[in-house]
């Protein structure tokens, strides 16, 4: 059962950090970034070229990865977000969707239908932790999410920049008016969660392959954590990740795996009913509605 | 407010591109459509974009080489073949929309009727309604139909064939209890239906499992499988799941005897998404086409289709089943139109489940023994020795090269 | 050539579409090859998919994604009847009703949050399509598909492919024909006025809710209707022909085709189906494709094809007029006589934002039959005391009762509806009405055409349009700007704006109307109208509320004045007390004007 557990922890930690990416972006310009885990996905195709091509060390792949990601982060806001930002209208979902699947269409051509894999990592094997047995590549997803989580909560209310991105978020205009470059800081959210996930790439690969429809099944249950945990939150990100990664794997452990995703739409359902706006809402005042 | 000039204008104007459109549909790759008079032409629907692009691809290569040898040897039955490839792009409406703009234009002589079992059910009817004699390596039990579907051929065995083979194998293994894995999808619920009906029979304790192709971690349906203690597992699938079925039981650290079909040896190339270490303990039960115990090798066929594979540039990283089906697939058809001197479908299809044997070397690749259809299967008539046992390895020029 | 506007508003250019539809009916007739009549069909199934996510995307506002999983559950509720050899009748029907079921039950919790949320609970629903079917195996024949669909019966005839065709044809036309009705009408109206402003909407009486939910089941149901078609197109159906891909096929038919429109579904429609199609060679980038589609459709061309033609049209077509009933439209006094106004009473009142407290032990009584007049300092709560009277916001103690009845607890929609309407400091014009159609909207929730009557155009749906356009036509008379009835609101000038406002707010019937901020933006003699519009809507018997930083305005209208500051009321009477207040003076106008009054 702890091994169901790390399991769950583990796709939990993917879900959860494709939602502190999702998070990064919202609070930076209230858009919601569909195409962010086919980002995730082109850099687990770049990880394998890099290991597979290059030769090149976990390390290094890495910093490829993540600089790879943050470049197709700043050109997608840049192509698809920035024009719209001032007509106000949900445009955004359809763009950054599109961008999505030309990223899914890319990977299709490029490398084609057959899934690839990263060496990194096999050298660990399986460990055995707490009773249950887990991958190196799963047990360093789990911390690297706890550390991105608090990371991003940290650097959102701790530092200057994070305020900004936050006091941003809730009025652009006033923000424009006070100075703040709401250009740059929308092209800096991009960046800076292209980046994470393209860092987190080759890490991800060893669990889950790079395959070009990757990105499709992360989008949707990371937006589902996204909304369980509350849009804005880094820690609501990181805990809900868990319950939604921890309840998949319980559902197909003890109930059969075609109710997993059912398992998981009655959670979705269920606290869209009760907690609207999540478990950890940025408790806003009320907004002034007229 | 709602604009009232330009909707009917523009509702028009689509009529009129409709309509122009629909009376000269575009051509497939391949030919002008097909000249009814003095050719033998073959429609293959395949899905040469999406998930099955290289099985599509090799079974593509497969065909024209098929095609050019009979050609050479002056075709079928005096026609000259031709051969005409359209892209379905695995989508089962599109594949009966493209089948129907070629009927249309010609009646095909022949049709290879999908690479997945969802467009051939599709196409199943149309083809029946039309009587157009029809062919192809797709598995489900319901093409094996030949009251509904009287002219519709496989190239595999039944289903239950792969079931029953394992009896045969487990029983002499002594093994008792049995656990089986397999994919959610159309190929994967043929499978695992036929299994759970033979092996019980059998006399084996099955317990079964699923997952869906997008699955990422099998390790709970593993943990459910290895709370009933089996003796042995069976994986099914292909894909990224295979590797994830195989790296999860590593994890797990379950070092239960496993079998894996050819599904699990081929087209995601094992070598690429698992590493020895997920292959321990592990088997193959696969045709021996697949491996280098083949019985072929050396036949003109065989030769030919191997050289011309490579003189072709063909990426040639599928297994040889695949690029060998449709080359016995026309020429079985081949055989039943000479040998009943007509090519009308309920013709051919009465040959077919008359097949007498040919003389000299066989032409067949696959199954080179010589088997005839019968009326109450319209799949190959093998018997279980078809399968053997082989441990995996990378797949290079068709063959699995066994790690030991 | 130009055709005048009214003709152009008046002629039955549905005509057209109609002729164009029965020709395409009689293709088979007219010796149409069979893959011609295929491929008419598949656009016709996908154009219903198309229209639904229009209403509710291109409408509504709501990016509701889960069409393909409605899709698969027309389809698979059909063939599952059909198998069991129940007639075309009965399988359609119970399908819609099914696809109609699930769009509300998975709608609703969607609806709660904002229109992401929307777009991701139905986008998941999408995903469970396989995985229900796969529990399902035994009855519907599980990820293999389900075989054996038999041709179509329908009321005991077998149909032929013409028949089938026929079908599905006519189905398309009259889904589209009740779609267009249900846009073009009142209902569809409020639907864009809604996308536009929520606010605007509810304040008009419309429960934002119970819209979005109508647009939602609007969708839902020619997507049921599209699946059981489906159904008997091949007798099989498998489980992949409902996935993403087909949700992103649907998604960017909406968008080229435009998604604010009806007939841009069909065209959209058919470039989605014949497009791929035709594509050979370049089938390896048509996800790629698709994508960019998307993108540029909804960074350029965010209205579509039918947005171009529109636009076009309008512009090199048709010739603006004044319309012959907006020319004759007389100010009624009948209208002005109908308002009778009530008495609100506000007792108590605290508002407070989180630690700020807006209002603070407010109580103030707004006599049925007099204008009240509320000045402050910016900032002092005035706006705050309107949006708490008109139901936007809660009050965190105290109670508003009007004649008897407590507002406190009501929705903003409920609130209207009993009575109370308003105008805003930025006047709320919804693109897309003209100035007749943005005053009749008003009518709507309170005395409108009903839906089935909007939808299959009943005998009593157009007297009641000509009544609600005549009434308007007098109200914008009233106001002097009767010429400008059936030019497109949004364009007008501020002041024209405000004005409209005002007509409205007297449209809706009220008993007590609130005015914020009216002659902000007017020129001292279209001030003067106003108030002189003021003084007879109060000999009429009407209760004003009138909001106003125009001091003169107010002192030479309001019958009673409240000054607020910081949330606080300083001073109450009558003009003459108030102006001679000093703590008025000083708080409002600064000590240096108390000093000169002195």
């Amino acid at each position: 059962m702890i091994t169901t557990l790390w399991a769950g922890l583990s796709i939990g930690a993917v879900y959860a950090l494709v939602a502190i990416a999702y998070n990064i972006v919202f609070v930076g310009t209230r858009v919601f970034n569909f195409a962010q885990a086919y980002i995730l996905m082109i850099g687990t195709f770049i990880a394998v070229e890099a290991a597979t091509r290059f030769n090149l060390p976990l390390i290094v792949a890495i910093v490829v990865c993540a600089a790879a990601g943050a470049l197709i982060g700043a050109v997608e806001e840049i192509v698809a977000v920035r024009r719209l930002a001032r007509t106000g209208s949900h445009n955004e979902l359809v763009t950054t969707l599109g961008i999505g699947v030309i990223l899914s269409g890319i990977a299709l051509l490029v490398w084609g239908s057959e899934p690839r894999s990263v060496p990194y990592l096999k050298e660990f094997g399986v460990l055995e932790v707490l009773g249950g047995r887990i991958t190196m590549g799963e047990l360093l997803l789990i911390v690297v999410a706890l550390v991105a989580g608090v990371g991003a909560w940290v650097l959102s209310t701790r530092t200057s920049i994070g305020l900004t991105a936050l006091a941003t978020s809730e009025d652009r205009d006033a923000a424009m008016l006070r100075g703040i470059n709401v250009r740059w800081l929308a092209t800096g959210a991009f960046t800076l969660a292209g980046a994470l996930v393209g860092a987190v790439a080759p890490l991800v690969a060893t669990k889950t392959y790079a395959t070009y429809h990757l990105g499709e099944g992360l989008a949707v249950k990371a937006f589902l954590v996204l909304a369980l945990g509350g849009f804005g939150s880094f820690l609501g990100a990181l805990l809900a990740g868990s319950i939604v990664g921890v309840l998949e794997m319980f559902a197909a452990r003890y109930l059969g795996s075609e109710w997993q995703n059912i398992t998981v739409f009655v959670l979705l359902l269920i606290v869209l009913l009760v907690l609207p706006h999540g478990l950890f809402s940025r408790g806003k005042a009320q907004e002034r509605v007229v | 407010m709602v604009s009232k000039i330009w909707g009917p204008a523009l509702a028009l104007t689509t009529a009129a591109a409709l309509v122009l459109t629909g009376c000269a549909p575009g051509d497939t790759d391949g030919g002008d459509g097909g000249d009814p008079a003095g050719t033998f032409t073959i429609y293959a629907s395949l899905s040469l974009t999406g998930p099955l692009a290289g099985s599509s691809k090799a079974q593509q290569e497969g065909l024209e080489i098929a095609v050019d040898s009979i050609n050479a040897d002056g075709g079928i039955n005096g026609e000259q073949v031709e051969l005409i490839v359209a892209d379905d792009q695995l989508d089962p409406t599109k594949a009966v929309t493209l089948l129907q703009e070629q009927l249309d234009k010609a009646q095909p002589d022949l049709v290879i009727h999908g690479v997945s079992s969802a467009v051939s059910l599709a196409m199943l009817p149309l083809l029946t309604r039309s009587e157009v004699l029809s062919i192809g390596n797709t598995y489900a039990n319901a093409i094996n139909d030949p009251a509904t579907f009287p002219y519709a051929f496989g190239t595999n065995p039944v289903v239950a064939l792969d079931p029953e083979a394992a009896a045969e194998l487990f029983a002499d293994e002594g093994y008792e209890k049995v656990a089986y894995l397999g994919a959610n999808d159309a190929l994967g619920q043929s499978i695992a239906e036929a299994f759970g009906e033979v092996l019980p029979d059998a006399g084996f304790d099955l317990t079964q499992e699923s997952y869906a192709p997008t699955d990422l971690d099998m390790t709970a349906q593993l943990q459910r499988l290895q709370a009933s203690n089996p003796d042995v597992l069976v994986i099914q699938g292909y894909g990224t799941a295979a590797g994830y079925a195989l790296e999860s039981r590593t994890k797990l650290g379950w070092d239960i005897v496993t079998y894996g079909d050819g599904g699990l040896g081929n087209g995601n190339n094992l070598a690429l998404i698992s590493s020895e270490d997920d292959w321990n303990n592990l088997f193959l039960r696969v045709f021996a086409i697949n491996t280098t115990e083949r019985e072929v090798t050396g036949t003109a066929a065989f030769e030919f289709l191997t050289s011309e594979l490579t003189k072709r540039g063909s990426s040639f990283d599928q297994l040889m089943q695949l690029y060998a089906h449709q080359w016995d697939a026309v020429h079985v058809v081949k055989q039943a139109v000479e040998q009943a001197d007509a090519k009308d479908a309920p013709s051919v299809a009465e040959a077919l489940v008359n097949l007498e044997p040919l003389s000299g070397e066989s032409p067949y690749i696959t199954f080179p023994e010589f088997r005839s259809y019968t009326t109450d299967n319209h799949f190959r008539n093998l018997s279980t020795d078809a399968y053997i046992v082989v441990r995996p390895g990378p797949v290079v020029e068709g063959t699995i090269e066994s790690i030991e | 050539m130009r055709i005048g506007l009214r003709r152009y508003l008046t002629a039955p250019f549905w005509i057209i579409p109609l002729v164009g539809a029965l020709i395409v009916l009689a293709l088979p007739l007219l010796g149409a090859a069979p893959a011609v009549l295929r491929v008419i069909v598949s656009i016709c199934l996908l154009a219903l998919l198309v229209v639904g996510l229009n209403v509710t995307f291109g409408y509504s506002g709501e990016l509701a994604l889960g069409q393909s999983a409605l899709y698969a559950v027309g389809a698979y509720v059909a063939g599952y009847l059909a198998i069991q050899k129940f007639d075309l009748s009965v399988t359609f029907f119970v399908a819609l009703m099914s696809a109609a079921v699930v769009g509300l039950l998975t709608g609703v919790p969607g609806l709660r949050l904002g229109s992401w949320s929307m777009a991701m609970v139905t986008f998941f629903l999408v995903l469970l399509v396989p995985d229900v079917v796969t529990l399902l195996t035994e009855q519907l024949g599980g990820p293999s598909g389900l075989t054996g669909i038999p041709l179509p019966v329908l009321f005991g005839a077998k149909l032929t492919t013409a028949g089938y065709y026929s079908l599905v044809v006519t189905v398309t036309i009259v889904f589209f024909a009740a779609v267009r009705n249900f846009i073009v009408s009142p209902h569809g109206q409020a639907l864009r006025v809604m996308h536009e402003s929520p606010v605007l909407a509810r304040s008009l009486g419309f429960s934002v809710t119970r819209l979005k939910l109508t647009a939602y089941l609007i969708g839902a149901i020619p997507a049921g209707a599209a699946g059981a078609l489906f159904a008997y197109q091949d007798g099989y159906i498998s489980p992949t022909s409902f996935g993403l891909s087909m949700a992103i096929v649907i998604l960017a038919g909406s968008i080229i085709g435009g998604s604010a429109s009806i007939y841009g579904a069909l065209v959209g429609a058919a470039i989605m189906v014949i497009g791929p199609l035709r594509a050979t060679g370049v089938q390896q980038f048509s996800l790629i494709i698709f994508g960019l589609l998307l993108l540029l459709g909804a960074l350029f061309f965010s209205g579509g094809i039918a947005q171009l033609f529109r636009t076009l049209v309008r512009r090199y077509l048709v010739r603006d007029e004044v319309l012959p009933d907006a020319q004759a439209a007389v100010p009624s006094d009948e209208l002005i006589s109908r308002l009778r106004g009530e008495t609100l009473v506000v007792e108590q009142l605290v508002k407070r934002f989180g630690g700020n407290t807006a209002l603070d032990d407010v109580s103030v009584t707004f006599a049925a039959g007099t204008v009240t007049g509320l000045i402050g300092p910016n900032g002092s709560g005035k706006t705050t005391l309107l949006n708490i009277v008109s139901g936007f916001y809660r009050p965190t103690a105290g109670s508003i009762r009007l004649e008897g009845d407590d507002l406190g607890s009501l929705q903003p929609h409920q609130v209207a509806r009993r009575g109370v309407a308003r105008t805003f400091q930025t006047p709320v014009i919804p693109k897309g009405l003209t100035a007749a159609e943005s005053v009749a909207i008003a009518m709507q929730s309170a005395h409108g055409v009903s839906l089935p009557a909007a939808v299959l155009r009943l005998p009593g749906y157009r007297r009641t349009i000509r009544r609600h356009r005549q009434e308007a036509l007098e109200l914008l008379a009233l106001l002097d700007i009767a010429h400008l009835a059936d030019v497109d609101a949004s364009a007008l000038p501020l002041g024209t704006r405000r004005l409209l406002e005002v007509a409205r707010a007297l449209a809706a019937d009220a008993k007590l109307i609130l005015l914020d901020e009216p002659a902000s933006g007017l020129d001292q003699g279209e001030v003067e109208e106003l108030a002189n519009l003021i003084r007879k809507l109060r000999a009429s018997g009407a209760t004003i509320v009138l909001v106003e930083h125009n001091f003169e305005m107010v002192m030479s209208v309001a019958d009673h004045v409240y000054v607020l500051d910081t949330g606080r009321i300083v001073s109450s009477g009558d003009p003459d007390q108030v102006r001679n207040d000093p703590r008025v003076t000083e708080v409002y106008l600064g000590t240096a004007f108390a000093e000169k009054e002195q």
